[in-house]
């Protein structure tokens, strides 16, 4: 063999091998599929809806991908061709609830004109409007959407709401409380309805704010609010629940960029805070019960559900049981400083928490001490990306579900394939475990609840 | 606070594709990554191959033996994807229609990856598939002829004529450079 040949196969052998190599990232691969599926809930919506709303552009892609667009044109010719215009478009959907969350027998992802759309308090929750645009709605939102003139009105009844409108080719996009009317032509804004009056906030863009006679132009950074008894609030308080609080904030911090660097984070110093992303960990959400300071009182009427000697097999698959002398809860969610629960029985409460320090038990949410109960003890990263869990005075276990995701286990990193699958970290008692959570998988967007036996 | 106390249902993609999706997403995913060398082109790929066994399902008997329809979906979406990239390279840039050695030579030695890939784009359909299953996968020669309905024997002549052709693909290579 010629020394050209040798290298030849030198070098196809190397090739061979980087073909049979592992993927160098298995994170990567399953955000991606992650997105996959996403794209591929949204895709019929948006076949089925683009018939009979000629006045409505298609929603865009959101990455580059040109050959789904080529299939989905052909798809929507298709059923065009099949007599689907006959469909009065009043049927059509005009928006989608796009999270995989849990609904109502009978009811559909799919959201007609006038529809009332109601969020629970779980976690944000995300519609995809027929132009396009976003929208995340805090937990307790009260909605419809519509066609408007030229474009599409969200009529905000109830709650807070962020809008990422999508590029405007020729109409708007408005939201409109009972005291004014918000115009966009491709921004990102937050609005909140209150009893007393309506907030609109700026996170990017521009917004035009109507309130009876008086018309305002609002740009990043600006707030309105309509009622003059309503207090000015740090902008980041009205999007510290949302889902993407953090590519907010840094959005806002982009376009009112000061001239000088931000003073350094002072813990426990209020709301001058100039930090905005640590100004987001002070914030409040709405919640059932905040944090009281030195006593935190117990919410009986969730956690004395907490108790079971057996676990139903509603909220994870059946092969869960509850141990014999056990409990059990799963966290649903984590936005700013507000942790979500959620009993076997659907109940759920949120609780608001400075570094969520504090103990679960049967019994309800109590601050550790060294009598605690048994139960698992919680703790927020002092950069609040990550939740510590450490069973205390007994042996826990957690698990995730329908989701990817990973979690550090006593310094080990584990992880989850796709579907629906979980794994069970046995403690023993005499070796504290801890699990360290990713806030971020607590949302959700990313499918993630997390589930807590506890044996005492 | 609005009660959640009913009984809930998961409503999106039809739940038959949604477990195929989940049981065979990584296969297809890796299939698309090694071929094309690129996340985002895997991506592509993925949401390709899924999209159109979306529309296709309840048509067809892709359920019947959905991993071999995924497989070979995957494998010729991403060999597409590398076949277009040699039009781009040659219609992006006027100047490569002169001599695409000079891409070559501009690139060096770390492109003779992109190089294979090409090659391996350029077989026959069914030699790259059964190359892929091989090389990315690691199946036996049985069975890939399971998979795809070949002999054993077939098989492995396929193998020997496709690394042939790979290794004149290199020599070609290094004898434009030189």
């Amino acid at each position: 063999m010629t020394p050209r040949s040798n290298e030849s196969v030198r070098l196809l052998d190397r090739f061979l091998e980087e073909l049979g190599e592992p993927l160098p990232s298995t994170v990567r691969m399953r955000r991606a599929t992650n997105r996959v599926l996403e794209n591929l809930s949204g895709f019929d919506t948006f076949v089925d809806s683009a018939v009979g709303i000629e006045a409505l552009p298609f929603a865009q892609p959101k990455r580059r991908w040109a050959p789904v667009a080529a299939v989905a044109a052909a798809l929507v010719a298709a059923a065009v061709m099949v007599g689907a215009l006959s469909l009065p478009s009043s049927a059509q959907p005009i928006a989608k609830r796009m999270n995989r969350k849990l609904i109502a027998p009978g009811d559909s992802a799919n959201i007609g004109e006038g529809k009332l759309v109601r969020t629970d308090y779980s976690g944000s929750e995300v519609l995809a409007l027929r132009d396009g645009s976003r929208v995340e709605m805090s937990g307790g939102v009260e909605l419809s959407v519509k066609r408007a003139a030229d474009g599409i009105q969200v009529d905000l009844d109830k709650g807070n709401i962020i809008v990422t409108a999508a590029k405007q080719h020729q109409g708007h996009l408005y939201v409109k409380t009972r005291d004014c009317v918000v115009s966009v032509v491709g921004t990102v804004f937050s609005v909140k309805a209150e009893a007393t009056g309506s907030r609109v906030v700026v996170i990017e863009g521009e917004v035009h704010v109507q309130h009876g006679d008086i018309s305002q132009t609002l740009l990043p950074g600006q707030q309105v609010a309509t009622n003059a008894e309503m207090k000015s609030l740090p902008i980041q308080s009205e999007i510290g629940w949302s889902q993407d609080a953090v590519a907010h904030v840094a959005m806002l911090q982009q376009a009112t960029a000061p001239a000088a660097p931000p003073a350094p984070v002072q813990p426990g110093t209020g709301p001058a805070n100039p930090d905005l992303l640590g100004e987001i960990r002070q914030i409040l959400a709405p919640v059932d019960q905040e944090n009281a300071g030195s006593q935190i009182e117990k919410n009986k009427t969730f956690f004395n559900s907490l108790w079971e000697n057996n676990l139903e097999g509603r909220i994870i698959s059946n092969n869960w049981a509850t141990p014999p002398n056990g409990f059990s809860f799963s966290i649903t969610g984590i936005q700013g400083r507000t942790i979500s629960f959620s009993t076997n029985k659907g109940e759920t409460f949120s609780y608001g928490c400075a570094d969520c320090s504090f103990i679960v038990s049967e019994n309800g949410v109590a601050k550790v001490v060294s009598t605690s109960e048994p139960g698992v003890e919680f703790k927020l990263s002092s950069d609040g990306n990550s939740l510590t869990a450490t069973c205390h005075a007994a042996s826990c276990s957690m698990g995730r579900w329908n989701t990817s995701a990973s979690w550090t286990r006593n310094g080990t990193t584990n992880a989850w394939g796709n579907g629906i699958s979980y794994t069970i970290g046995k403690a023993n008692p005499a070796t504290p475990q801890t699990f360290t959570i990713p806030t971020s998988q607590l949302t959700s967007q990313q499918g993630g609840s997390v589930l807590f036996v506890v044996t005492k | 606070m609005i009660a959640t106390n009913t009984i809930l249902t998961v409503r999106q993609l039809p739940e038959e594709f949604e477990s195929i999706f989940r049981e065979h997403s990584e296969f297809v995913y890796r299939t698309a990554y090694r071929v094309t060398g690129s996340a985002e082109d895997a991506e592509d790929v993925m949401q390709t191959v899924f999209l159109k066994m979306l529309r296709n399902l309840p048509l067809s008997d892709i359920r019947l033996k959905p991993r071999a329809y995924l497989y070979r979906a995957a494998a010729n979406t991403a060999l597409n994807v590398v076949r277009s990239r040699q039009h781009q390279v040659l219609t992006d840039r006027s100047d490569m229609f002169e001599s695409d050695s000079l891409w070559r030579q501009s690139h060096g030695d770390t492109n003779m990856h992109e190089i294979l890939r090409m090659a391996l784009a350029d077989l026959r359909p069914k030699a790259a598939e059964i190359f892929i299953l091989r090389y990315v996968h690691g199946y036996s020669d049985v069975e890939i002829g399971e998979l795809l309905g070949t002999s054993r024997g077939t098989i492995a002549i396929s193998l020997f004529r496709s690394r042939a052709r790979l290794r004149k693909s290199i020599r070609n290579y290094q004898g434009e450079r030189k």
